[in-house]
């Protein structure tokens, strides 16, 4: 699965974990990706000091339907994080 | 142990059926001179007697001949024996050459082994795994670079980008990361990703949660979308010896474009044409390019 297969060959789809995200064709998302990605710019490319907004982004897709719906703990966002985020 | 080979080497000499000693001097002896010998000082003896010498002349012939052909069959069947040993050999060969693909997909994937991720599980364990995460990481542990890059492939008239060259997490932390697509030409075209983790033994603890890989992503002609992936890395990381002093991870993507679909892409994916078939130039990525310059030369 590297990248120097001939071209010919047909890959069959294997499904990933948790399958795919599926595509954002509208890009109604794309506002809050790019917050996300000025926040990683700004914190040194750390996503520990970005949840807020990558839960946004999350959000965002969840509700139009583009991921299925996931608790916060189940996304590795948990309360302990949080608060020594903000501390 | 050289005893033993030499032993097994001089083995056919020290037979003593070896060149038939033991037969020939049976009709030597009689065949040669002191057979003649015998006929010319005998020459006066009765003729009985030469009658008796012939006969046990002919039944020791016999038996020799008896005894050859005996000899010439088990030469024969040791050569047959050796043939058929050999052949079967080379269909074993065979046969596992065949086999090795998916034997070595099997393992590649129990093990994780030159950087194939593990094979999917399900999305209660996935879950559960997740849910535990924050307990197991070790907080101390350094930050690791997770490094991105991407190999569209040759044929197909996408820019695929990540968004960032790099991020560092902890081991045990989920992240979030995006990559971007362009499709260039103006076809519909169906792509699918494939990704690569470096170095090999970091790929076992490579776990992608979701992605764009291994389904058939769609784009419009001139269409630009972007692509998240969300992962983390085992906290069981840092208790790996072979991976005591990695610090970098690098994680590849590489576009094709779906073979044997190129049709559906340009049919706009009506699945009631789904049967014509494109001629070769047809899919070429810049089939239009041609076109265009048919009618340039035309008009």
């Amino acid at each position: 699965m590297t990248s120097y297969t001939l071209g010919q060959k047909y890959i069959s789809p294997i499904k990933p974990e948790r399958g795919v995200f599926p595509l954002d064709h509208e890009g109604e998302c794309k506002e809050s990706m790019l917050k996300y990605m000025l926040c990683l710019s700004r914190h040194d490319n750390k996503p520990s000091n970005c949840q807020d907004e990558s839960k946004t982004y999350f959000q965002c897709r969840m509700d139009r339907n583009l991921m299925k719906k996931h608790e916060w703990e189940d996304l590795g966002y948990h309360h302990e994080q949080q608060q020594q985020q903000q501390k | 142990m050289n005893l033993l080979i030499s032993r097994h080497i001089l083995r056919p000499f020290l037979s003593k059926h070896f060149l038939y000693n033991h037969i020939l001097p049976t009709i030597s002896s009689t065949n040669s001179s002191s057979s003649l010998i015998l006929k010319r000082f005998s020459s006066s003896s009765s003729k009985n007697d030469n009658n008796n010498n012939n006969i046990e002349k002919l039944e020791n012939r016999k038996d020799f001949e008896e005894k050859f052909k005996k000899f010439e069959r088990n030469e024969k069947n040791q050569t047959v024996n050796i043939a058929l040993y050999m052949a079967s050999m080379a269909v074993l060969m065979l046969g596992l050459t065949y086999a090795s693909v998916p034997l070595y997909k099997m393992f590649c994937e129990a093990t994780g082994f030159d950087g194939i991720i593990r094979k999917s599980e399900d999305d209660d364990i996935i879950s559960a795994n997740v849910r535990q995460l924050s307990q197991r990481t070790d907080k101390a542990h350094p930050l690791l670079r997770i490094h991105f890059s991407s190999t569209p492939s040759s044929l197909l008239p996408w820019t695929f980008e990540p968004e960032q060259r790099e991020i560092f997490i902890k081991p045990g932390e989920t992240a979030l990361a995006f990559y971007r697509a362009k499709n260039e030409s103006n076809r519909p075209i169906i792509g699918i990703a494939t990704y690569n983790v470096q170095p090999s033994q970091a790929a076992f603890y490579f776990n992608k949660i979701q992605c764009f890989c291994f389904e058939e992503q769609r784009l419009e002609p001139g269409e630009e979308i972007d692509m998240p992936v969300f992962f983390y890395i085992d906290p069981d990381f840092v208790r790996d010896p072979s991976l005591q002093g990695v610090h970098d991870i690098s994680l590849s993507y590489t576009f094709f474009e779906s073979k044997g679909t190129e049709h559906l892409a340009l049919m706009g994916g009506d699945p009631s044409v789904a049967h014509v078939r494109l001629k070769p130039s047809e899919t070429l990525p810049y089939a239009h390019r041609h076109n265009d310059k048919v009618k340039a030369l035309s008009s």
